[in-house]
């Protein structure tokens, strides 16, 4: 609160923000509670004998990033937007590095989610309202598990993206179809639903 | 992470770093098909460093041979590591380019 930049001494000069701004700077990686320590400390010395002419309040609030825990399972939800594969590729990094995932299937996941929440994000939508796409990642010792959960048109990858021939070896090859075709041949299950109007896809990974 | 493309103009090899998906896939063919001339046809790709591709990159791939192959280059991809090897094995377009 105001309390603590409007501190007074007996000389009436104030404690001011340039003094809480220079406390916290000295700090190296200190912890939320280094910061108000050092904060109260220096209002103390500052004050002297002097009663607080206003109520002090100080809270601290730790930013650490990198070091949240991702749960496993982890839902992600995503807008249809895809600006937000930038999200998605920072959580799967995170996922991985926490949960000693193999080199191979953090691209694999990359890859797959890639392709899918951008035919989504591009081709799913009618209208340009904002929707949300669900997530689930479900790790054990054996397999992963996604489960991709959107209200997009129905469309199931597995039988309705066009058919690629790869032994076709053309330059003009420029159809649609290629994602859906690397995904096939890199996961080891893939199932879809459509159920209350929604697109259920589901994706297992052996991790070997 | 997004996409660095270091061109180096004496011999024409063009370094790779990072991404290759559908959200940098528009530089990546955008900043590369200029270099492609009839005086010049060949494209020397070093990707010891790139480390994804998607299906939007590898149209980009696409395109691009398609453009070397008319003034009759080739397009040369050295270093590719084993995971995006693949995946132009599995979408059978090996057989367009040069891996060493």
């Amino acid at each position: 609160t105001d309390g603590v930049e409007e501190c007074h001494n007996q000389n009436e000069a104030i404690f001011g923000s340039t003094r809480i701004k220079n406390q916290l700077k000295q700090l190296i990686e200190p912890t939320a509670e280094d910061c108000t320590a050092a904060i109260k400390n220096a209002i103390n010395e500052f004050s002297q004998q002097v009663d607080p002419h206003d109520d002090i309040t100080i809270l601290s609030i730790q930013f650490s990033p990198t070091q949240k825990k991702l749960s496993n399972p982890l839902v992600i939800s995503l807008k249809n937007d895809i600006k937000e594969l930038l999200k998605l590729q920072y959580i799967i990094q995170q996922f991985s590095v926490q949960h000693d995932l193999e080199d191979k299937i953090e691209k694999t996941i990359n890859l797959v989610l890639e392709e899918l929440i951008s035919n989504i994000i591009y081709h799913g939508y009618t209208n340009h309202e904002s929707h949300t796409l669900f997530i689930k990642i479900n790790l054990d010792e054996t397999h992963i598990r996604i489960e991709i959960q959107d209200n997009a048109s129905a469309f199931n990858p597995i039988t309705d993206a066009p058919k690629i021939d790869t032994n076709i070896i053309d330059s003009d090859r420029e159809v649609g179809g290629l994602g859906i075709h690397i995904i096939k041949n890199m996961v080891d299950e893939l199932t879809y639903l459509r159920k209350d109007n929604k697109n259920h896809l589901t994706i297992v990974k052996e991790r070997k | 992470m997004s996409l660095e493309i270091n061109i180096d103009p004496t011999n024409q090899t063009i370094t790779l770093v990072g991404r290759i998906d559908s959200l940098t896939s528009p530089l990546f063919e955008n900043d590369i098909m200029p270099l492609i001339t009839e005086k010049s046809p060949n494209l020397k790709l070093n990707c010891e460093a790139l480390n994804y591709i998607s299906s939007t990159g590898l149209r980009g791939f696409i395109r691009l041979e398609k453009r070397t192959n008319e003034l009759n280059g080739k397009i040369t991809l050295i270093g590719l590591n084993s995971f995006l090897k693949n995946i132009f094995e599995i979408t059978g377009l090996s057989p367009m380019f040069t891996f060493v």
